[in-house]
């Protein structure tokens, strides 16, 4: 039943998750090398949130509250209750879920430039809030010494290790483009993509576009859950400034910058910034030396001026006009 | 006392030149223009260098690095906005690009720490039985006086008319005449202008950092939601009810007031979407 199209879909897919499950036997040990990638990783998986609320014409500016009530929880649970790694990372993920399911209606009342001022200044509340609480946040301060991964050897890897710590982000994204695939088959995507371009035409066709923000928005900020759950283990800390507001902006910028048009786009537009700006500066992922902002902001002007597709039109920009050489060759032979 | 009600009138004067500037500029161009944030901040780093290294008197540093400002606004409407002008959601893309290279390089050039220039006017001046900066009164002055001129001017002259006409109907001003593209480039200068004014009044109070313009994004999107966006008058109520709340507040409520101003603007956004003034929520 598979037709030639629905299978190239399905090889792109397995090959992206390849190359991402691939990449450590590249990185090799270099500890650096694999911190950046991890690093990319960590964002990517924001990012491909960011992505799917951007195709169905949500822009959101606070995503980075998800990640920070995953990191928080993941944290709290693991140092204060003892609860196991995987059900903690778990549990991060769906606070952050339960957190938006709880705001995305009365969120969506607003659309446009007013929702995205309103969840930048949710963002902002809940960074207040966590300032606010020392006793149980540890305040701005952050929470210091969450425990690593546990000590355990899968496959040969030692999930304590920077390798491991990779392989854990790794099959955390690997599971969520996975689930961006079925969505695609299943033809969800396009429904977002309907909503996004014509909301009246779409609700004509009888879609609920509503219900379709909310259920992206909830699956993003489950998705931007688990980065933070992550990085609270990864980084054996977790501070209010990680997931602040510029992380969020840039959590955006990365979907755009990689293409709003392919599932591809937020990993791609991710590990390019990121690798790029980590190879100029030789300093840490997040960059504190105005290199990385430089490097994003200068990349999405031009992808808007030049390359409204992203970086993932490039290759496929190739193929679109052989096809459509092929089909006005077509159309000349009638 | 009198302190309080000093730095509430000068915050709320300098939010009020920040805030009209991106409401005009929303209003003539109907783009949300994040670079605007680091007008404000090219204006405070543009007074440091004038009047703090290059000790030209503040008076004159001052208006001189508004214009600059302004001409660069016009160089980035024309290179960012203009060619995606069609599109809302394309242009605050770009303009977001230009806020992230223009806050990396401000880091890049000036660094991490804050950049200090004496404040203009010394002495103080006793009013209400307790001293005031002179500088202070002076800023809130000066804030004062251009906002008057731009509100005469957006009403009396032939430029100003020309702005509302455009922010009005777009195609209507067209059919009257008016080059709505010299308006839009005229609007987004003199908003790039007054953001940079704002920076340039309140440099020598504080210091300028290249985390200023990030610093004041929230507030400046807070006010012109508070006020309705687009609009002028709702952008000066705006600025000066989160004046009120950040100053007087937090003397009075301590600590928890920046949370309840966020609270509170949420609660405002989820009722009242086109703010207190809007006509409308684009």
């Amino acid at each position: 039943m598979t037709t030639f199209a629905t299978r190239r879909i399905l090889t792109r897919y397995l090959a992206v998750i390849a190359i991402v499950l691939l990449a450590p036997l590249w990185l090799g040990n270099n500890a650096y090398n694999v911190s950046v990638a991890i690093g990319i990783l960590m964002f990517a998986l924001p990012a491909l949130g960011a992505w799917l609320l951007l195709n169905c014409g949500i822009w959101s500016f606070g995503q980075g509250a998800f990640a920070s009530l995953g990191a928080y929880t993941t944290a709290l649970l693991l140092m204060r209750l003892g609860v196991l790694f995987w059900p903690a990372l778990l549990a991060g993920g769906v606070v952050a879920a339960a957190v938006s399911l709880v705001l995305v209606y009365p969120f969506l009342r607003t659309s446009g430039v007013v929702f995205s001022i309103l969840t930048l200044v949710g963002l902002s509340a809940l960074d207040e809030t966590i300032l606010l609480t020392p006793p149980i946040t540890g305040g701005g301060g952050g929470l210091i010494g969450v425990p690593a991964p546990p000590s355990v050897t899968v496959l040969g890897v030692n999930l304590a290790t920077e390798t491991g710590e990779y392989f854990i982000i790794a099959l955390l994204l690997v599971l969520a483009l996975a689930a961006v695939y079925c969505m695609d088959r299943a033809g969800y995507l396009r429904i977002l993509r309907a909503s996004a371009q014509n909301e009246d035409l779409a609700e004509a066709v009888g879609i609920n576009t509503r219900q379709c923000r909310a259920a992206v928005f909830v699956f993003a900020a489950f998705l931007t859950g688990l980065a933070g759950a992550f990085s609270a283990s990864y980084l054996q800390s977790v501070q209010p400034s990680v997931w602040d507001v510029f992380p969020s902006i840039y959590i955006v910028a990365y979907a755009i910058v990689g293409g709003v048009g392919s599932a591809f786009g937020p990993l791609l537009g991710t590990a390019t910034i990121i690798f790029v700006a980590s190879e100029l500066s030789s300093s840490s992922a997040t960059g504190s030396n105005g290199l990385l902002p430089i490097l994003l902001g200068a990349c999405l002007a031009a992808v808007v001026l030049i390359l409204p597709g992203g970086m993932a039109s490039i290759g496929s920009g190739v193929v679109g006009a052989g096809r459509r050489g092929k089909s006005r060759l077509r159309r000349g032979g009638v | 006392m009198a302190q309080v009600l000093t730095d509430f009138l000068v915050m709320g004067a300098l939010y009020t030149l920040v805030a009209i500037g991106l409401s005009l500029v929303f209003s003539v161009m109907r783009i949300v223009n994040f670079a605007h944030a680091q007008m404000y901040m090219l204006g405070a780093y543009g007074t440091y260098l004038l009047y703090g290294q290059m000790r030209w008197p503040f008076v004159l540093a001052v208006p001189i690095t508004a214009a600059t400002v302004g001409a660069f606004g016009v160089a980035c409407e024309f290179v960012i906005i203009r060619p995606v002008r069609q599109d809302p959601a394309r242009a605050m893309i770009s303009t977001l690009g230009l806020l992230l290279v223009l806050g990396g390089l401000a880091l890049m050039v000036f660094g991490q720490n804050g950049r200090f220039a004496p404040e203009p006017l010394a002495g103080t001046v006793f009013a209400l039985g307790s001293r005031i900066d002179p500088f202070q009164l002076a800023d809130a002055g000066l804030a004062t006086v251009v906002v008057g001129l731009l509100f005469s001017g957006l009403h009396f002259s032939r430029m100003g008319r020309a702005l509302r006409a455009v922010a009005q109907d777009e195609l209507g001003a067209r059919l009257q005449g008016i080059d709505v593209g010299l308006i839009r480039t005229t609007g987004f200068a003199i908003g790039a202008a007054l953001a940079a004014l704002a920076g340039s009044l309140i440099m020598p109070l504080t210091t300028a950092t290249p985390d200023m313009g990030n610093n004041i994004l929230l507030d400046m999107f807070i006010i012109v939601v508070i006020g309705g966006l687009g609009s002028i008058w709702g952008a000066v109520v705006g600025a000066f009810v989160l004046a009120l709340l950040q100053t007087v507040g937090v003397t009075y409520l301590g600590q928890f007031s920046i949370l309840i101003v966020y609270l509170l603007v949420m609660l405002l956004l989820l009722v009242r979407p086109s703010g207190v003034l809007g006509y409308q929520s684009t």
